[in-house]
């Protein structure tokens, strides 16, 4: 039996349990879904993860009781960290206070504090934990996902018995692995491929790249085009990480730039033959899949209230009473796109329209507490090696998703964001306080 | 003063065990009700006679979903519907008045209207389904009473568009 190196020390009983129910959560949050349920999939998700929160705080609770408050206190968000998190949980309420519908911001209330709340668990949680555990954890969600992101994809096998007959249920719309839609599917895996590729990249591992070529793949075949954009943007913020001397790692981010960019183009090239037409026509309905709409009508938004916003969860509230509006200014698209949209597709404007502009500031404050961790230098097997590396990709994978897609809107990659995040942030703090 | 804390620690987790079942169980079961009453109640609006069978059905399908209706705008079109097909236009309009409080969807103001219509509320019957039909001009052929007054309506605003797009060229 290998002997248990002489400083690793036994964590308390309470720490366990709390690494315990934040792994459990990230494991059963991308995987559970209710077969029988009239939203069989982001209703259950969001649930779940709120129940997963409520377990934190009661984990949070148990190690301030058994180990002491001091104990918990010295583990919780500081400086920096905290002041963001405790921001968001008080602009929140404050944009809420003044909502234009409070009736439909509180849900939005409760689901902040649940990501919160799974933050600050994974957070302390993380701190006893290394790079492999914590990315084992993100694949037993990730690999399932990807894997039948795959069979779906390809017409292997699908678990859900859509419509065979219907000719409107492209490949894409199949896709929808155990998330329920391939939007989705991207938005979830992005975060993953992106950390996976990177400690593939600094352990030169077989094993690890094979975890990484299967969420990748997986990325891939939900041909979600935000999401793979967002993997090609953390491909080329990992290439300004690498140092100079490191040539086989520069061969291999180039190689994962290359496979992004493929499958951009594979997935974007029926858009690309229709978008000259469209520019030459100015036709911008079809040049945005029609998303020119919940976009123009985002900015309405928040330009109507620019610094408190319309409040949170109100954009799809509002969305019919301002489309009427837009329709008076463009009265040529009035039989345009008329679905009546419930997220901007954009959630750089979502918040901005539901939050005001010291919302979003909020929202790029946390990008750039991650991004800022990254460092350049030799990659080392490390947590610090880790953070170093994985946290400007991270952050602008997820800044580039959300220009084209709504990820802050979905408990799983929420979740999965969080998750990562919490890791960069401990880790980098931890290096700062050694 | 150990077993303190560990009775302590118990009741913390006794109280987030019973949260977890208001905050996550109940909604789950709501969730999973919702799909069965909406596939009852389509099977309802495709029965032909056997007025009391539907009404009897239908009166069970509304006492099931009002207790999960509470933000859901899906559940309350549900009850609303189930409510017309027991001649509760009255009810029927009260359930989507209270759905638009959380979701302007075009088809919440169609129903609305047209359960107003039944209820013989003829003035916001016509206001709210020129509303729907605004935003989606097929909704008028879903319109029995009323259907020359809201078509015209829409015709109204849609010349007013054409006219707007010829000034802006």
């Amino acid at each position: 039996m290998k002997p248990r190196p002489a400083n690793r020390l036994r964590r308390p009983f309470s720490r366990q349990l709390l690494w315990w129910v934040v792994a459990a959560s990230a494991i059963a949050v991308p995987l559970f879904y209710s077969p029988a349920g009239h939203d069989g999939f982001r209703l259950p998700k969001e649930l779940l993860l709120r129940a997963s929160a409520i377990a934190i705080l009661a984990a949070l609770a148990t190690m301030a009781i058994l180990d002491g408050p001091r104990a918990l206190l010295a583990r919780l968000p500081r400086g920096k960290v905290a002041w963001v998190a405790g921001g968001i949980a008080a602009w929140t309420l404050i944009t809420t206070a003044f909502s234009t519908n409070r009736l439909v911001s509180w849900p939005a209330v409760i689901y902040t504090a649940t990501l919160l709340a799974f933050f600050v668990g994974a957070y302390v949680a993380i701190g006893d934990r290394g790079a492999k555990p914590l990315l084992v954890v993100a694949l037993c969600g990730a690999i399932p996902n990807a894997l039948l992101a795959i069979l779906q994809r390809t017409a292997i096998w699908n678990p859900f018995h859509l419509d065979p007959g219907n000719a409107l249920l492209t490949a894409h719309l199949r896709t929808t692995a155990l998330l329920g839609n391939a939007n989705d599917v991207g938005s979830y895996l992005l975060p993953v491929a992106v950390a996976t590729a990177i400690w593939a990249l600094v352990t030169r591992r077989a094993g690890w790249w094979a975890a990484a070529g299967v969420v990748v793949a997986g990325l891939m075949a939900s041909e979600a085009l935000s999401a793979i954009g967002g993997f090609f943007a953390g491909c080329i913020a990992v290439m300004l990480l690498i140092p100079r001397r490191g040539k086989t790692l520069r061969w291999t981010a180039i190689a994962l730039l290359v496979i992004a960019a493929a499958g951009i183009v594979t997935v974007g090239r029926q858009r690309f033959a229709t978008i000259g037409v469209a520019i030459h026509e100015a036709d911008y309905p079809t040049l945005t899949s029609q998303r020119i709409f919940p976009i123009a009508i985002a900015w309405d938004m928040f330009t109507q209230r620019p610094l408190t916003g319309q409040g949170p969860g109100t954009f799809k509230y509002h969305y019919l009473e301002y489309r009427m509006r837009f329709n008076e200014r463009h009265p040529q698209w009035i039989f345009a796109g008329n679905e009546n949209y419930a997220q901007a597709h954009c959630d750089h404007l979502q918040l901005l329209a539901e939050e005001g502009i010291l919302g979003y500031a909020l929202f790029a404050a946390a990008l750039w507490l991650i991004a800022r961790c990254a460092r350049k230098g030799p990659q080392e097997e490390t947590r610090g090696g880790f953070a170093r590396v994985a946290a400007l990709p991270l952050a602008t994978s997820f800044a580039v998703l959300a220009l084209g897609a709504f990820p802050l809107e979905l408990a799983a990659p929420s979740q999965t964001m969080l998750y990562f995040a919490a890791a960069i942030l401990r880790w980098s703090d931890d290096d700062e306080g050694a | 003063m150990k077993a303190l804390r560990w009775i302590g620690a118990a009741a913390v987790w006794a109280v987030a065990i019973a949260a977890i079942i208001p905050a996550t169980v109940e909604p789950l079961r709501c969730n999973d009700l919702e799909a069965v009453v909406e596939q009852r109640t389509l099977a309802l609006n495709r029965i032909v006679g056997q007025q009391l069978r539907v009404a009897d059905q239908a009166r069970r399908n509304i006492d099931q979903v009002r207790p999960c209706m509470t933000g859901h705008v899906n559940r309350y079109m549900l009850a609303a519907s189930n409510a017309r097909m027991v001649n509760d236009n009255a009810t029927a309009a009260a359930l989507y008045r209270e759905a638009l409080r959380y979701d302007n969807r075009p088809e919440v103001y169609l129903n609305l209207g047209l359960a107003e219509s039944a209820n013989g509320e003829d003035a916001a019957a016509v206001q709210h389904l020129t509303t729907a039909c605004l935003y989606d001009p097929e909704m008028v052929n879903e319109i029995e009473k009323h259907h020359q007054e809201v078509q015209q309506n829409v015709w109204n605003y849609q010349l007013r568009m054409e006219e707007l797009k010829r000034t802006r060229r």
